[in-house]
């Protein structure tokens, strides 16, 4: 445990209650009551006794102790403050203020708690969070401990002794893995992706005259049967794409609805770790990185193990952090670091709640240095019936972002780019709902 | 995401200091004056007190003062007086106490045994204080009981001032 900055401080207590005894005894003297004198007189000395009070001595431990220090999401973690005091003198108050994490919310309990402690004796509380995805640092515990007349306190900010985090990292899908479509020019070794190129595959594409050198297994029989000319079948060309999910995790990404609510990049995350999941089982390789002040990067390649590092950066890569960044971000030489690692046939699937114009000229930068880019949006203007609705301001400015991010949304699909907008509905749904307009 | 901390006190705290305030009620039941005014002071310290605001809580503090005045003027015993006294200075700092506890942990947070060490301290520092008062008061009443009172009253003054320092 260390002690940083003891800070003594009166509490200016009984700070004004001479001139109140005094007006007491006056009216007292004058009126000849030695009652009220004496009421004066009762008065004063209370307000001297608290003045010759010392000032509490505080010598203390703390501990913190966490449920479980990796829970699954929305689980329940019992958080458990103990405090003892090791010195030997009373504490006659104590107010002990633990440092929630901030983006965790206290689910019942409190994390402050105010008490008295004897030399030697011990005091714990608890309270519950839930857990969300990320790595969550307890901030210091402050303690405050006051004299008995509460005149004095020595407030002390320290570091606990044993639990200081709580890291939660969710499944890559939380419900099932998306199947998002990809452009369909893709290259590179064989895989899923179906492309408009006639070859070897499975799904028929075409016939055409036989060519010497082509595999008897591929020429059509039962045309050459009929007509006496040796054709060839042309089946679908299936390769396997490389694709960088990038996720947009600038401040500005951290929109929410109203402070109580989940913000955008949560519902990123959870974006980029479905389609991770739907992409990577159907054997394309894909990649993850951040458009963050902080480096993220994991080159594309496939795999189990590759899986499972995907799902330890969505869940605890400080660029990813549960709040947002206080770096500031630099937006040209980020994205040029950016173009230069991306390989040169990688596909991008760009998650971002679309909250500035810097995040649509993203997209439509890396499209046009072809990098055929999808965005995958989810819609932070939702208003949905649970919100406040007195607040009406609240309600017009969300309309108002809602129509800027929705002009942006039909200025990107204008310039080829792909965009899913993502509401209130399922991931699984919003990308059906897309790929049928990209498909006519 | 943080949950808004209410700062409203307990009501263990609330009850403390409306159970001093009617003490104050009790001992200043000589007059009508100050019965009403004791009466309005527990109200509006209670009102204060339970919506964690200190300035509402020392208006309704001043309106006992008030009580324990008139009672003075309206020649109560000085033993109803010092009760009464007493039972002021402890209704306001168990008020002042609770709102100060509630600003700085919450409705929420269990503060009862702060409230009461805090409360049990200064209930004991009233008995001593008020008990030697009174003592004084009598051994001295031969005739010159406000000199004497007076003369404690200043003695009293300079040692507060002293440590004031």
């Amino acid at each position: 445990m260390s002690a940083e900055y003891p800070i003594v401080r009166s509490t200016r207590r009984w700070h004004g209650v001479n001139a109140l005894a005094l007006l007491v005894s006056g009216v007292g003297i004058l009126a000849t009551r030695p009652g009220l004198v004496l009421s004066g007189v009762v008065v004063i000395v209370f307000a001297v006794a608290s003045r010759v009070d010392t000032p509490p001595t505080a010598d203390l431990d703390v501990q913190r102790r966490v449920s479980a220090d990796t829970p699954a999401p929305n689980a329940s973690v019992t958080v458990t403050v103990t405090v003892t005091n090791a010195g030997n003198a009373l504490c006659p108050e104590l107010r002990v203020i633990d440092g929630v994490p901030p983006a965790l919310t206290v689910e019942s309990g409190s994390p402050r708690h105010g008490t008295a402690l004897r030399p030697g004796k011990t005091v714990a509380f608890e309270y519950t969070v839930s857990a969300r995805r990320g790595v969550h640092r307890f901030d210091p515990l402050v303690l405050i401990a006051r004299n008995a007349s509460g005149t004095t306190e020595r407030r002390r900010t320290v570091e606990s002794d044993g639990d200081e985090t709580i890291t939660c990292r969710p499944p890559l899908s939380r419900s099932e893995p998306v199947a998002l479509p990809l452009y369909d020019h893709a290259a590179g070794v064989t895989g899923r992706v179906a492309t408009s190129a006639g070859g070897a595959g499975t799904a028929f594409h075409s016939v055409r005259e036989y060519r010497h050198g082509d595999p008897p297994n591929r020429i059509d029989w039962n045309h050459t049967a009929r007509t006496g000319e040796l054709t060839t079948v042309e089946y679908r060309q299936e390769r396997s794409a490389t694709v960088v999910l990038l996720v947009d995790a600038r401040s500005a990404a951290y929109v929410a609805p109203d402070p109580d609510k989940r913000p955008a990049i949560e519902r990123s995350i959870a974006a980029a770790g479905a389609v991770f999941d739907g992409l990577l089982s159907v054997g394309n390789r894909v990649g993850l990185a951040a458009l963050s002040p902080t480096e993220c990067w994991l080159a594309p390649a496939s795999g189990t193990a590759h899986r499972v590092r995907a799902r330890e950066l969505l869940g605890t890569h400080p660029a990813l952090a549960p709040t947002p960044p206080e770096q500031s971000f630099l937006k040209m030489t980020s994205l040029r670091r950016l173009r230069h690692r991306l390989p040169t046939d990688a596909q991008v699937v760009f998650c971002s709640p679309l909250p500035d114009s810097y995040a649509a000229t993203v997209a439509r930068q890396l499209h046009a240095h072809g990098h055929p880019t999808t965005v995958l949006s989810p819609d932070p203007t939702q208003f949905d019936d649970q919100m406040d609705r007195d607040e009406s301001t609240t309600e017009t400015k969300l309309r108002l972002a809602g129509i800027e991010r929705s002009l942006r949304c039909s200025t990107l699909r204008d310039d080829g780019v792909r965009v899913v907008d993502w509401g209130t509905e399922p991931l699984r749904e919003a990308v059906a709902t897309a790929s049928r307009r990209w498909s006519k | 995401m943080t949950t808004e901390l209410e700062t409203r006190p307990s009501r263990f705290g609330v009850g403390l200091a409306g159970l001093f305030a009617m003490g104050v009620v009790i001992a200043t039941a000589i007059g009508f004056t100050s019965l009403l005014l004791s009466l309005l002071g527990v109200g509006v310290l209670l009102v204060g007190t339970a919506a964690g605001r200190e300035a509402i809580a020392t208006l309704g503090g001043g309106a006992l003062v008030g009580g324990v005045l008139a009672a003075g003027l309206a020649d109560a015993s000085p033993e109803a007086l010092v009760l009464g006294t007493a039972c002021l200075v402890l209704a306001w700092d168990t008020s002042s106490q609770a709102i100060d506890l509630g600003r700085t942990l919450g409705k929420r947070a269990d503060t009862t045994r702060a409230l009461a060490v805090h409360t049990a301290v200064a209930t004991l520092a009233a008995a001593v204080i008020s008990g030697v008062g009174y003592a004084v008061f009598r051994v001295a009443d031969g005739g010159y009981p406000i000199t004497v009172l007076v003369l404690l009253l200043f003695g009293a003054l300079v040692v507060g001032a002293a440590y004031r320092g």
